[in-house]
């Protein structure tokens, strides 16, 4: 009575697991499929975007001119600059000062740029952006316009500064985005990545859009999955005791019970 | 459709790991030295247009404090030089000490435990164990016997912490090869083996979706 009982509960359970469960299944097949068969450079805007292909530049300084560690640390009295790098930005030397370098999204990287001659702020305006944005990009087109767009950005979830868009004409309408902080190539947008965000969206359910899959909708149904999968593994247990599927072979029928 | 229980099952398990094991935790994001080293003025008497006069080619020239000195980082086609900034000599290799230092400044109570002890230090050349990339050689690997088996992996030759990894990564390493089956090196995404499986599963699913509807009043 009591096996009974739990036999029949165990369906009802996976019955309506099934029910809840089984369209966002499918868009997780359908999503990993698509993930399976779509180039990997496709999914990350990479189509146009060469700052993989190439060597990174040699700098190129007069070191003659070049303000000195000490100069540029004692813009900060404070003493709280934990790294300082000396690069090239836009054909230019500049000193990027790491205040704090970010290790997770909410704490956010707090730089500051300097010309490497003078020690002068270091602006990203509308033209070093283009310039930065130009460097990365191999496509055919030009620079249609240059935009500001503040903190928050749907298009990149984790980052957490102003940055630059670029928009380029080209046939996969590519956006170009550079932070506005470090000047650093945050990554290509197209037409091929708004697909890819949309399904990497789908089957992480990251319907908030924070960018991550760890979020309740993800934990709900994960934890109803597994559980529509175990009861389910249990029901096949169940039917091979009682040697349900012999009698499928013989009648050729997937009627077995519920 | 018997057989597709076992990678539906897998894909299950393995992705309520995923999102129910918090990535940032996974990936030990949050955990940062307790104590940052500030760069201090001063100790670098070697200056950065000397750095630049001896490696031309350098492209970035880092100045950073790592367990208690100031060192610059030279970027140079790939690889990393550490120099020392008070004395200018090239760094060849870290020693265990300074490893076993960088290392340390991990251990506090978010990240391993302060009492966990040093299990031991050894220099890696050749042939990594497959949690450390190939390109990282030669590192040093400083194993912790906390609960969690933390490993730390600093370069040698510039004084970074690479990568790092405890039983909760590394199991996350292995789930995620099971979920995209891809049983070797669980890099490739595109693999036929996962199609299948997949393609399969979505005539499955749809298969107990016409059930769901078929036998709506047996369960209503």
């Amino acid at each position: 009575m009591q096996t009974k009982s739990v036999r029949r509960w165990v369906r009802v359970v996976h019955y309506w697991l099934g029910a809840i469960v089984s369209l966002q299944l499918l868009v997780w097949l359908v999503t990993g499929v698509y993930f399976n068969l779509t180039p990997h450079d496709e999914l990350k805007g990479m189509v146009y975007n060469h700052s993989h292909h190439i060597e990174p530049k040699a700098l190129n300084i007069d070191p003659e001119r070049l303000l000195s560690a000490e100069k540029v640390l004692s813009q900060f009295p404070n003493n709280t600059v934990e790294q300082l790098k000396l690069q090239m930005l836009a054909e230019q030397p500049v000193y990027l000062l790491d205040e704090q370098i970010q290790r997770y999204q909410h704490d956010c990287q707090e730089q500051s740029l300097r010309h490497a001659y003078s020690g002068n702020l270091f602006v990203i305006d509308n033209q070093i952006a283009a310039q930065i944005a130009l460097g990365s990009y191999m496509g055919p087109g030009k620079i249609i316009s240059v935009n500001k767009l503040a903190t928050a950005s749907d298009v990149w979830p984790k980052q957490c500064n102003p940055m630059w868009q670029v928009n380029m004409a080209d046939n996969l309408e590519t956006l170009i985005y550079i932070n506005a902080v470090n000047g650093q190539l945050i990554g290509h947008k197209n037409q091929q990545t708004q697909l890819a965000d949309l399904m990497f969206k789908l089957h992480f359910m990251d319907y908030l859009n924070q960018g991550s899959f760890n979020n309740p909708f993800s934990w709900l149904f994960a934890v109803l999955t597994l559980l529509l999968s175990l009861s389910g593994l249990y029901w096949v247990i169940e039917n091979i005791a009682l040697k349900r599927y012999r009698v499928l072979f013989k009648r050729g029928r997937s009627e077995t019970a519920g | 459709m018997l057989l597709l229980a076992l990678p539906i099952l897998i894909w299950a398990l393995t992705g309520s790991y995923f999102v129910l094991m918090d990535l940032g935790y996974i990936r030990s994001d949050h955990v940062k030295p307790v104590k940052v080293n500030y760069l201090s003025l001063s100790e670098f008497n070697y200056p950065v247009a000397d750095v630049y006069r001896r490696y031309p080619q350098a492209e970035t020239i880092s100045l950073k404090n790592l367990a208690n000195r100031n060192y610059y980082q030279v970027r140079i086609k790939g690889k990393t030089l550490l120099i020392d900034a008070s004395s200018g000599l090239l760094v060849n290799q870290l020693s265990e000490q300074q490893a076993t230092a960088i290392a340390q400044r991990l251990q506090h109570p978010q990240s391993i435990a302060s009492d966990a002890k040093l299990l031991r230090v050894t220099l890696i050349t050749e042939h990594p164990p497959s949690e450390l990339a190939k390109r990282h050689l030669p590192v040093w690997r400083v194993d912790f016997d906390d609960s969690a088996s933390s490993t730390v992996y600093i370069s040698s030759s510039s004084g970074e912490v690479v990568t790092r990894r405890h039983d909760y990564w590394r199991l996350f390493d292995l789930f995620w090869k099971w979920h995209i089956m891809d049983y070797d090196d669980g890099e490739a995404i595109d693999n036929k083996l996962l199609l299948t499986a997949a393609m399969i599963s979505i005539i499955a699913v749809l298969a107990g979706l016409f059930l769901v509807w078929q036998r709506r009043r047996r369960y209503l």
